[in-house]
C-alpha cells in the first residue's frame, strides 16, 4: 500500500527538527486531543453501556421475560408443555397480575398487585435478595411484600396491616362493591427502581386469585428465560406456535424506557465524537505547515522522479500515522479506565473529599462499567477516518503545487 | 552519426503577467549528445532556469517540441515524465538542493530508493560514491552541518548513484569559492567522461570556456558560442 520511500519520507515528517518548534506543538496537541478523545468516548460508553446493563438485569430481576395472557381463551397444559419441549433451558410459571388500592390510616395509593408463586424459588431470586426489612420466610397466605418507597408514603412497617381493594367487583345485595381483604405486611424490599418500589405489591398467588376472583384458567404463562436479552426472537417463535394470545416481552413492556437510553446514548456519541473532529483539525492545520515547511524538499523530490501520488501519499500516511497511534493509546486509556473505573472513584472521593456518584442519588452502588468491543470497533474505525480525511486533504493539495515556483521556494 | 540524447524543436516559452505577455525565449533549437558537457551562459533572469526546467521535464514549453532519446514528451502524462526523471535525468541547483531531514548517505541513495531498490543494497552503493567525492566522513551528517562544496558534492554524488545519462545544474558553483567551483567542475568533466551528458547554468566565464561549447541565451534567443565565432542555432 505504501512504498519504502513512501514510509520514510513519512517517517521523517514525524521527527520535526528543533526549528519546526511550533508544528510539534501542533503534532502533539493532535496527537493528545484524539487521544483524550477516543479514550473518554470509550470510558462514557463503557459507563452507559454498564448503566444500561444494570437497570437491564434490575428489570429482569422484576420481571417476567416473556409473558403470555390468555386474551380470552385458555392456555391450555399442552400449550406450556410444547413450549417446555420446543426450549429446554426455560423456566414457565402460571401467575397472575392486576391493579388494585391500597387503604391504610386514611390513606389511599394505587398499585400492581402481582401474584408470586413463593414455592418456585426462582423467580423470587431478586426479590429475595431485595428484601430490606422483614424475612422472606414470612411470606405466605395473608400476608404481602411491599417496596420501601411505598412503605414510607404509606407510613408502614413490618406487621402493619394494610386493606386491598381489588377492580374485581362482587355482588351484594347493597349491589356490586369492589373486592378487598387484609394483609399484613410480611417484607419490605427495596429493589433500586424507585417507580417499582412505590407502586407494586406483591401477594402469594392463592391470596392474588383470591382477590381478583380468578380461576386457574385466567391465569397468565409467564417465561424465565437463560438469555433474557433474546427475549423478542424467543417471543416471535412462541407467536408463530398460536397466535391466539397476548404475548408481550420485557422489552415490550420498557421500550419507551430503553428507548430514552438509547437516545441518551447515540446524543452522547455524537457529541463525543465532536472532540476527535475537532483534534483532527489539528491534523488538517499541522500538515498544511509540514507541507508549507517541505515545500523545496517537495519539489527536489519530484525532480528525483518521484511521483505525485508517492509524495501525496507520504504526506497522507504522515497524518494517519498520529491518528492511528492517538487512536489505539486512547483505546488502551480508555480501556484502562473503563476497567479500573470504580477504583479510580474511590480514590478521587477520598482524595478531594468528594462523593462522586452517590449510591443513594444514582440507586447503583458502585460506578457501572462494560466495555463492548463492538463500541470500541466503531470509535477506532470512525476516529481513523475522521484523521484519514483530516490527512488526504491537505495531502493532496501536494499534487497542485507547482514545481518550478516550489524550487525557488525559500 | 551520433543519436542525440535530447532535442528541442521550434520551443518557446511565454508567461502571462498582469503587465503582458512576457517572452522568455522563441523558437529554441537544441541537439543535446551523450557525453557533451554545455555551459549555459546569459544575463540573470535571462531565462537559463526555465531552459533547465524544460529540459527536466518538470515545465512544459509553450510551444514545441522536446524529444528525449527519439521520443517526443512534451505530451506525455507527469508519471511518465516522472519516470523519465527517475531514469534518465538529475538535477543540481545552486544551493539547498538536498533534502534537510536526511543525512548525507540518504540524500545519495533517494534516487535508488525512489526506483524501488533495497535501502541496505542502495547503502553499500551510496558508501561507495561518497568516497568517490571525498564525502567519506559525513555520512551521518545533515545537509546543514555541511559546507556549501560539501553539499554540491552530495547532490554530485546523487547524480553518480543514479547514473542518469542527462545531467542539468542550474548555477551549482553560485555561492562556492574559486577553488571548490574547480573541484566541482572537475567532477563534471568525470562524468563527461562516464559518457553523461552535462547542461550547467553558469555566471563563472573561466567554467563555461572549459565546456565542449557554450549556449548564450539573451532576449529570447539562443546561440551557440565555442572557439569558432558564435553561430546562431
Amino acid at each position: 500500500m505504501f512504498s519504502k520511500v513512501e514510509r520514510l519520507i513519512s517517517s521523517r515528517n514525524l521527527k520535526p527538527k528543533k526549528k519546526e518548534g511550533f508544528l510539534k506543538v501542533i503534532s502533539t496537541f493532535s496527537f493528545l486531543g484524539i487521544m483524550l478523545g477516543v479514550a473518554i468516548l470509550i470510558i462514557v460508553m463503557s459507563v452507559m453501556n454498564g448503566f444500561r446493563t444494570d437497570l437491564t438485569n434490575k428489570i429482569l430481576g422484576l420481571n417476567p421475560h416473556i409473558i403470555i395472557e390468555p386474551n380470552g381463551n385458555y392456555i391450555d397444559n399442552n400449550f406450556e408443555k410444547k413450549i417446555k419441549k420446543k426450549y429446554e433451558n426455560i423456566y414457565i410459571s402460571r401467575t397472575f397480575s392486576g391493579e388494585g388500592v391500597v387503604l391504610t390510616r386514611g390513606n389511599a395509593k394505587g398499585v400492581l398487585i402481582k401474584g408470586a408463586n413463593y414455592n418456585t424459588s426462582k423467580e423470587f431470586n431478586f426479590l429475595r435478595k431485595s428484601i430490606t426489612n422483614g424475612s422472606y420466610n414470612d411470606f405466605k397466605e395473608g400476608t404481602a411484600l411491599i417496596g420501601v418507597e411505598l412503605a414510607y408514603s404509606l407510613g408502614l412497617s413490618i406487621g402493619d396491616k394494610i386493606n386491598i381493594t381489588s377492580t374485581t367487583f362482587i355482588n351484594t345485595p347493597l349491589g356490586g362493591v369492589p373486592k378487598q381483604e387484609n394483609y399484613k405486611i410480611s417484607g419490605i424490599f427495596n429493589s433500586g427502581f424507585f417507580e417499582y418500589d412505590k407502586n407494586v405489591i406483591f401477594l402469594t398467588l392463592k391470596d392474588t386469585m383470591s382477590i381478583f376472583d380468578k380461576t386457574e384458567k385466567d391465569l397468565n404463562l409467564e417465561i424465565y428465560l437463560k438469555e433474557p436479552l433474546k427475549a423478542d426472537r424467543y417471543k416471535n417463535e412462541i407467536i408463530d406456535m398460536k397466535e391466539d394470545f397476548y404475548i408481550y416481552s420485557w422489552s415490550d413492556l420498557n421500550k419507551s424506557f430503553f428507548s430514552a437510553l438509547k437516545v441518551e446514548r447515540n446524543v452522547m456519541f455524537i457529541i463525543l465524537t465532536l472532540i476527535i473532529i475537532v483534534a483532527a483539525f489539528n491534523i488538517i492545520s499541522g500538515l498544511t505547515i509540514l507541507i508549507k515547511n517541505k515545500t523545496k524538499e517537495i519539489a527536489i523530490l519530484k525532480t528525483m522522479g518521484l511521483t505525485n501520488n508517492s509524495i501525496v501519499k507520504s504526506f497522507f500516511l504522515t497524518g494517519l500515522t498520529i491518528g492511528f497511534l492517538a487512536t489505539v493509546t486512547g483505546i488502551i486509556l480508555g480501556v484502562i479506565f473503563s476497567i479500573y473505573i470504580e477504583q479510580i472513584r474511590i480514590f478521587f472521593s477520598s482524595v478531594f473529599n468528594l462523593e462522586i456518584f452517590p449510591s443513594d442519588v444514582y440507586l447503583l452502588d458502585k460506578m457501572p462499567s462494560e466495555i463492548n468491543f463492538f463500541s470500541i470497533v466503531i470509535i477506532f474505525l470512525f476516529s481513523l477516518l475522521t484523521t484519514a480525511l483530516a490527512s488526504y486533504f491537505p495531502s493532496k493539495a501536494i499534487s497542485r503545487m507547482d514545481t518550478t515556483k516550489a524550487l525557488k521556494y525559500d | 552519426m551520433t543519436k542525440n540524447l535530447l532535442e528541442t524543436s521550434k520551443i518557446k516559452k511565454s508567461f502571462n503577467h498582469k503587465n503582458g505577455l512576457i517572452k522568455i525565449f522563441d523558437n529554441v533549437n537544441l541537439k543535446i549528445k551523450r557525453g557533451e558537457l554545455i555551459a549555459l551562459i546569459g544575463p540573470s533572469g535571462s531565462g537559463k532556469s526555465s531552459l533547465l526546467n524544460i529540459l527536466s521535464l518538470i515545465d512544459t514549453p509553450t510551444s514545441g517540441k522536446v524529444i528525449f532519446e527519439g521520443k517526443d514528451v512534451t505530451k506525455i502524462n507527469e508519471n511518465e515524465k516522472s519516470e523519465i526523471r527517475k531514469r534518465k535525468i538529475s538535477m543540481i541547483f545552486q544551493g539547498n538542493n538536498l533534502l534537510s531531514d536526511f543525512t548525507c548517505i540518504e540524500n545519495v541513495l533517494m534516487p535508488l530508493v525512489i526506483r524501488g531498490e533495497e535501502i541496505n543494497k542502495s547503502k553499500k552503493k551510496a558508501q561507495k560514491v561518497l568516497k568517490d567525492v571525498n564525502l567519506n566522513n559525513r555520512h551521518e551528517h545533515f545537509p546543514n552541518e555541511l559546507s556549501g562544496g560539501e553539499q554540491q558534492r552530495v547532490a554530485i554524488a546523487r547524480s553518480l548513484i543514479a547514473e542518469t545519462d542527462l545531467i542539468l545544474a542550474d548555477e551549482p558553483t553560485g555561492n562556492l569559492d574559486y577553488k571548490t567551483s574547480n573541484e566541482i567542475f572537475s567532477y563534471f568533466i568525470r562524468l563527461k567522461k562516464m559518457n553523461k551528458a552535462i547542461i550547467f547554468a553558469t555566471h563563472n566565464r573561466e567554467l563555461a570556456n572549459k565546456a565542449d561549447y557554450k549556449l548564450s541565451i539573451s532576449e529570447g534567443n539562443i546561440k551557440r558560442v565555442n572557439a569558432k565565432p558564435a553561430k546562431r542555432i
